[in-house]
């Protein structure tokens, strides 16, 4: 390497990179690399920031909300994209279709026939009794079967290069709108980078969702019309529900906005008086959407919205209940659930995962606690996972002794080293760890975002991607 | 169609914009003429046209031309300043983001990040009138962008109409900042304001030079209190900001099926025919009750609006 190359100092340090490769592999000839190699740190620095004061000013943020007022923050930007080859992209794909078809499949049986419990491929008190349960959804039928129409896979690369399935999200999975604005910005501001390359597009995206909402609307409705959900512009999420709103063209509507009649349509208050709604995509919790039904307290849905669902008169995405499928509980058998609805093998494998309820698994988790990281089942955003080889003596004590009392309530994986990509730093290019999560519509048949939400570790050596914990993101460039 | 509630950010909306810009031209004018008396109570009619005495005294401080300035300027928690309103209007406009055009929210947000500098600036009243117009100019790149970039559609209507509502009350208080003590006196022609004064206002409105061609080189106070009112081809004049009100109802009705109904349709007859028949004399307190009865038919018809449009039953 000569001297400024941005690449100096650059040193995975054993760990699977996202463009040389595995540690002990040899590096191939990569075309973005050789790119980046030739530009300035500075001038790279320098551009970042002014792409970072832009995502400012367009009001690509998420506010917080504090007693002085409103803040709008953005998600650390870095310009160096995650690249995903062709081949690999294949896998994933299909992988992620499997995995959103099993999914569906899983969803559609427990609120419909429930042979998967009958045929004892999974605990039936473990679904449902799980918190995600909806029993109001037992015996409704929905358009083409389909409860998880928006859904994100979770994925982590091994030290091998392997993709690992995390984490499964059936609810609302956000990020998609950064994957789309990331490319923008690429596009605006680091054009020479794009010069020549071959990536998929992703700006189709709305075009692609509002096609999925309108063919998983009740049959009986010609030209439904669709629209999206908000619990306001107080949620974190807010531009996204904006950008969604905007990329399909339809009402960003709050709940205060819709009335369900005695005949339970449901109906948009507008300047010319009441307008139908068809088809619903939410972004707030099944908790808060109908007071009729879930929490009496709800300020955010709209009284009548489950009459409705169950008259046929108003689809909703995604499906009340689907949340049962995304519970870590659930996840550790989902390679199971694959092969009992599909007949075929997991094309994803899941991050090996013991399940305390099972006597063989509780054993070998407690002998090697020390190893392990351990998950309580039914919580989500990382919340009560302790880390083995981090915690402490008295932690792990107190771990030992809350899986001993309730194995079922825990779950355990090994430590995975995550994969690093390049990332900008003052110092020049540095390795930061990376996951992935690919966006999944299903309608009648799932389709796959050829891309994906890469999020990227800012700080040295931190596992911790999560944007609370300093985490940014990344364009990610699937090549053609 | 347009959802109630997103007509009602719409005009709220362009209310806020349209009060942010006139506090600033009302600064302006206040400051130029505070410079010449060297006094701090050319500032004290602001607080009266507001009727904001009460608020400025619960902050306890001085009656001084810089503490009344900053109270309309950067007082946050003040309703009537111009950090509170470009706040306001970015509120609104955040609702209806994907109602606008991307270069809208863009420049909305820019706006309110340039006036909120304010607060944390200590800055000096010989810094006033350049602070003013930088707000003023920031105002008109935003509605340049506006007027670039947005769909004309329901959501550009109710923005427009809030605008031109609020630039007609606005206008009303600009003349009454010297006429609403007349209200009080019993001396018709006590002091009344000067042709320095009237053509400061003028120049605040943008029309100075406009007042110049169109009215001959001898003209009185009572024909710039005319123009400023009754002229239909001054921007800022209450004449222009009815009719552009006018206008937008009418394509409300014909091109988007938002019918504005009777009580609308009266409310704006109304003070379409105050404005079309001034009284012969447009000075002293005449003018005051004028601008007054004025202000009152516009109120009339924003509530008329909120029943019509924005507060379904």
């Amino acid at each position: 390497m000569k001297k400024n190359d941005a690449f100096q100092g650059y040193d995975p340090n054993g760990d699977f990179c996202e463009i040389f490769g595995p540690a002990d592999g040899k590096q191939p000839q990569n075309a973005l690399a050789k790119k980046l190699s030739k530009y300035n740190i500075r001038t790279l620095n320098q551009r970042n920031r002014a792409a970072e004061r832009e995502l400012h000013n367009l009001g690509i943020t998420f506010t917080v909300y504090s007693d002085s007022g409103a803040i709008d923050r953005i998600l650390p930007f870095d310009p160096i994209p995650r690249q995903i080859g062709q081949a690999d992209w294949k896998v994933l794909e299909k992988g992620c279709q499997q995995r959103v078809q099993a999914l569906n499949e899983f969803l559609a049986d427990v609120y419909g026939k429930q042979k998967i419990f009958k045929d004892k491929i999974i605990p039936k008190a473990l679904v449902t009794g799980n918190k995600n349960f909806r029993k109001e959804m037992v015996g409704v039928k929905l358009p083409h079967n389909t409860y998880t129409h928006i859904s994100g896979v979770d994925l982590i690369r091994d030290e091998h290069g392997e993709f690992l399935v995390l984490e499964d999200n059936c609810r609302s999975p956000s990020g998609v709108s950064y994957v789309i604005e990331n490319r923008h910005l690429m596009m605006r501001s680091f054009p020479d980078l794009m010069e020549g390359v071959k990536v998929m597009p992703v700006s189709d995206y709305g075009k692609r969702l509002k096609g999925t909402l309108i063919e998983t609307a009740p049959a009986r409705y010609q030209n439904p019309n669709v629209a999206l959900l908000t619990p306001g512009v107080f949620n974190s999420a807010y531009f996204e529900h904006v950008f969604l709103a905007r990329e399909m063209g339809v009402p960003l509507v709050e709940g205060r906005d819709l009335v369900v009649d005695e005949e339970d349509r449901v109906y948009m208050k507008t300047i010319s008086g009441l307008e139908r709604i068809h088809m619903i995509y939410r972004r707030i919790d099944d908790a808060f959407l109908d007071p009729e039904v879930f929490r009496k307290d709800s300020m955010l849905g709209a009284p009548g919205l489950m009459r409705s669902l169950k008259a046929g008169k108003v689809a909703i995405a995604n499906a009340v209940g689907a949340g049962v499928a995304d519970d870590k509980a659930v996840y550790a058998y989902m390679p199971r659930i694959i092969e009992y609805y599909l007949g075929e093998e997991p094309i994803l494998n899941n991050v090996e995962t013991w399940i305390c309820r099972e006597a063989e698994a509780l054993a070998y988790v407690l002998d090697n606690l020390e190893d392990l990281v351990v998950k309580p089942v039914g919580e989500s955003g990382g919340y009560g996972i302790v880390i083995g080889p981090m915690a402490t003596k008295a932690e792990l004590a107190a771990v030992r002794r809350e899986i001993k009392k309730n194995p079922s309530n825990y779950i355990a994986q090994p430590m995975i080293r995550l994969s690093v990509s390049p990332t900008l730093t003052k110092a020049g290019l540095r390795p930061r760890h990376v996951d992935l999560r690919p966006f999944v519509l299903t309608g009648k048949e799932p389709w796959v975002l050829p891309g994906g939400l890469t999020r990227v570790a800012m700080r040295e050596g931190s596992l911790v991607v999560n944007s609370s914990q300093g985490g940014g993101s990344k364009d990610t460039w699937v090549m053609r | 169609m347009l959802l109630s509630r997103f007509a009602d950010n719409a005009f709220w909306m362009g209310r806020y914009m349209e009060r942010a810009e006139s506090l600033a031209r009302l600064l302006m004018v206040t400051e130029s003429f505070a410079a010449d008396q060297e006094s701090d109570e050319a500032w004290a009619p602001i607080l009266q046209v507001f009727a904001d005495a009460e608020a400025f005294a619960e902050r306890d401080k001085p009656l001084t031309a810089l503490n009344v300035a900053r109270f309309y300027l950067s007082d946050a928690a003040n309703a009537n300043s111009v950090i509170y309103a470009a706040t306001m209007a970015k509120e609104n406009a955040r609702s209806l983001r994907h109602l606008l055009s991307t270069e809208s929210w863009r420049q909305v947000s820019l706006f309110q990040k340039s006036v909120a500098a304010l607060q944390k600036r200590r800055f000096a009243l010989s810094k006033m009138s350049e602070i003013c117009a930088d707000i003023r100019d920031g105002s008109c790149t935003l509605r340049g962008v506006l007027d670039a970039t947005c769909y004309r559609d329901e959501v550009w209507r109710f923005q427009q109409l809030g605008a031109a509502l609020e630039r007609a009350d606005q206008s009303t208080r600009l003349i009454d900042i010297k006429y609403f003590r007349f209200d009080r006196e019993d001396d018709d022609e006590a002091a009344p304001p000067d042709v320095a004064w009237w053509n400061t206002l003028l120049r605040s409105a943008s029309g100075y030079h406009a007042f110049q061609r169109r009215y001959s080189f001898n003209a009185d106070p009572a024909d710039a209190a005319r123009f400023l009112i009754c002229d239909k081809h001054l921007p800022l004049s209450v004449t222009n900001a009815v009719e552009a009100a006018c206008t937008q109802l009418a394509s409300l009705d014909e091109d988007f099926d938002a019918r504005p109904g009777p009580f609308v349709a009266r409310a704006a007859e109304a003070l379409r025919e105050r404005l079309a028949a001034p009284p012969a004399r447009l000075s002293g307190r005449t003018l005051h009750r004028y601008l007054d009865q004025i202000q009152r038919e516009i109120i009339a018809l924003a509530n008329a609006l909120d029943d019509r449009y924005f507060s379904p039953a």
